[in-house]
């Protein structure tokens, strides 16, 4: 405890130090025979609405694991197999001088005119094929690539997918080696890659095939990180309409249709509290009596009083009442999860539903108005009418999103929305039904 | 602090004794405490007990790490609840009472004057008797303002008064106090 500044004040803090009253005996047995019957409630943090905040967090975490973990295998297996041969070597695996073999695979590959053509054909892949057949010999002389056997054996089993897939066109240009296209959104690309022109085993086995088909599913899940903000109109308040302002930083998983957002955002909304204030008015000054004396006069042989008056103030003894109305700014954590469909997906423009949950906790709460002034007036006391808010809250939000591409890596949502709250936001919940809002969510996304 | 601790498991372990444990070791104090704001040792402790029961019902609230101590978060709720029933039992549900007292009980005598209040030898219970006789407005501003830490600004909002007026009552608490300690110990010595 401080210093106390007035040192009559420190000096009976210092000598009541200490000082103990024993309760007595009846007051103590009252209180442990009432105490029997009450059980500490210690787990309150455990309270029914925290578990879906667990829950928000562990969907998240599974979907972040989910959509950032996944790769496909055909891609994976195409890389690796130079990344391997690369680090094995020490030498670029399609570096023509290292390989010339690969020298065959691009002429062929050149001479095939696949830059020109938006399909892939049968005859244009067994030009390919021809080509690298040739080289053949080559590949038993030369031992200038090792790669270990379980890779080739990997290859092999990409291959036998391969015919399946052979028909389809293929969009990206060939310009040398065969490579991979350049991978692009939403698309599912299938393309046509000759691993087998670039390995050798090191043993005297002619593979069955040079050439492999690998199908390359596109990538259709994405990650999107944005800002948003939704202004709200929420009705079914015991202070009328109220307008509230929301802000937040969310994320979004999305696959294919399907998406899923989450984040962290505040909801700051202004409130009034009223209150009754109970008092007595002043009425003004008197002049009080506070003592006569009398003179005996000896010429009129009467006694003449003296007055002495001081002023007093008065109050009314009944009851007067006033109310108070105090705006305070009330500011909610906000936790949502929210889950999209995109029923329609153009090249710019996708529209979905989205529906979701949203927890609301109370951050704060800040007075923007002042106290009551009584002026002369005796205030007696102070009943509050407007029920505290509520602490915690959940609410329900439905609404249909609109995003628009902005640039490759940058969208625009925006998304009329209505919300239904579960509870009142007062602590009072006896007091009116729940309220609902509507508003327009606003997101800018960045897309990685 | 870790006996503290220790406590506060065993009661919400619901261990037996505990609870009588945490009642012994505190009551003393927050009867004392009661004892200020009431001024008459029935009411403290019907406001101890009451105090009590809200403390047991909340003690799971209580955050070691936010609050300076067990005691400090226990005399803040027994303080509140001492107010609430001042509130509820004063006359008229007034606490700042209207001026009643005299002027001419503020007016050290001429002897008096000067006087080094320091150095009386007055004990703790004569000195929670003449807090306790302080009329209700008084004692109570002085309580939150002296022993609560409470600014003045906190007293109004508590009390619902203005500023001036809190000021105004401790003013006259500390003057009455100080007449009245002068007094006991000059009866002190005459005895």
């Amino acid at each position: 405890m401080k210093e106390h500044p007035e040192p009559f004040d420190q000096h009976l803090r210092d000598s009541l130090k200490g000082h103990r009253l024993t309760p007595s005996d009846e007051a103590r047995k009252a209180f442990l025979q009432e105490a029997a019957a009450i059980v500490p409630d210690r787990k309150k943090w455990y309270k029914w609405y925290y578990l879906p905040a667990v829950l928000v967090l562990i969907f998240s975490a599974i979907a972040v694991i989910y959509f950032t973990r996944t790769e496909t295998p055909s891609h994976f297996v195409e890389k690796s197999a130079v990344d391997l041969i690369s680090s094995s070597t020490g030498q670029n695996p399609v570096d023509p001088l290292v390989n010339p073999h690969l020298q065959e695979v691009t002429a062929s590959a050149s001479s095939s005119s696949y830059s020109d053509s938006p399909f892939q054909t049968d005859t244009e892949t067994e030009s390919v094929t021809e080509s690298v057949t040739e080289t053949e010999t080559i590949k038993q002389n030369e031992q200038a690539v090792l790669i270990p056997e379980n890779l080739h054996q990997e290859k092999f089993a990409v291959e036998a997918d391969g015919p399946d897939v052979v028909q389809e066109p293929v969009d990206h240009e060939i310009t040398g080696l065969p490579m991979t296209p350049v991978m692009s959104g939403y698309d599912t690309l299938q393309t046509h890659i000759d691993i087998d022109s670039t390995v050798y085993t090191g043993n005297d086995s002619t593979p069955d095939r040079t050439d492999v088909y690998v199908e390359k599913p596109g990538r259709n899940e994405y990650f999107l990180v944005g800002l948003t903000t939704t202004p709200e109109l929420m009705f079914n308040t015991l202070e009328g309409d109220k307008f509230i302002n929301n802000f937040g930083v969310e994320a979004a998983f999305g696959y294919g249709k399907i998406s899923v957002h989450t984040g962290i955002g505040v909801s700051i909304s202004k409130g009034i509290v009223e209150n009754e204030i109970e008092y007595n008015s002043y009425l003004g000054t008197y002049n009080r009596l506070d003592s006569i004396s009398f003179t005996f006069s000896e010429n009129s042989g009467d006694f003449i009083p003296e007055l002495f008056m001081s002023t007093g103030e008065a109050w009314d003894d009944d009851a007067s009442y006033d109310s108070l109305e105090i705006v305070k700014r009330y500011t909610y954590l906000q936790v949502p999860l929210t889950l999209g469909f995109d029923f329609l997906q153009k090249e710019k423009f996708s529209a979905g539903v989205r529906i979701g949950t949203t927890m609301s906790v109370l951050l704060d709460s800040k007075q923007l108005t002042g106290n009551y002034e009584p002026g002369r007036n005796i205030v007696i006391g102070t009943s509050r009418l407007t029920p505290d808010r509520v602490k915690t809250t959940w609410l329900a939000t439905a609404g249909i999103s609109g995003t628009a591409m902005l640039s490759r890596k940058i969208y625009l949502e925006i998304e009329p929305q209505a919300r239904y709250y579960y509870g009142s936001v007062y602590e009072d919940s006896g007091k009116l039904k729940k309220p609902w809002s509507v508003g327009v969510r606003l997101a800018i996304w960045y897309k990685f | 602090m870790k006996l503290e601790k220790a406590l506060i498991k065993d009661v919400l372990d619901n261990r037996s004794n505990a609870v009588e444990a945490l009642y012994d070791r505190f009551a003393p104090a927050m009867l004392s405490l009661c004892f200020r704001y009431t001024g008459n040792i029935q009411d403290a402790e019907d406001v101890l007990h009451e105090g009590f029961i809200k403390i047991l019902k909340s003690l799971g609230d209580f955050k070691p790490r936010q609050e300076h101590s067990l005691e400090a978060w226990m005399k803040r709720i027994m303080t509140n609840t001492a107010l609430n029933f001042l509130r509820d039992h004063s006359r008229e549900k007034r606490i700042l009472d209207i001026d009643s007292v005299r002027e001419k009980d503020f007016i050290l005598e001429d002897d008096d004057v000067g006087t080094d209040i320091y150095s009386l030898s007055v004990t703790q219970d004569q000195i929670m008797e003449l807090i306790a006789a302080l009329p209700l407005g008084y004692r109570t501003v002085f309580n939150l303002y002296v022993f609560e830490d409470h600014s003045h600004k906190e007293i109004c909002e508590q009390l619902g008064c203005s500023e001036n007026t809190s000021k105004s009552q401790l003013r006259k608490a500390r003057a009455l106090l100080r007449a009245r300690i002068i007094e006991m110990a000059n009866l002190i010595k005459v005895k």
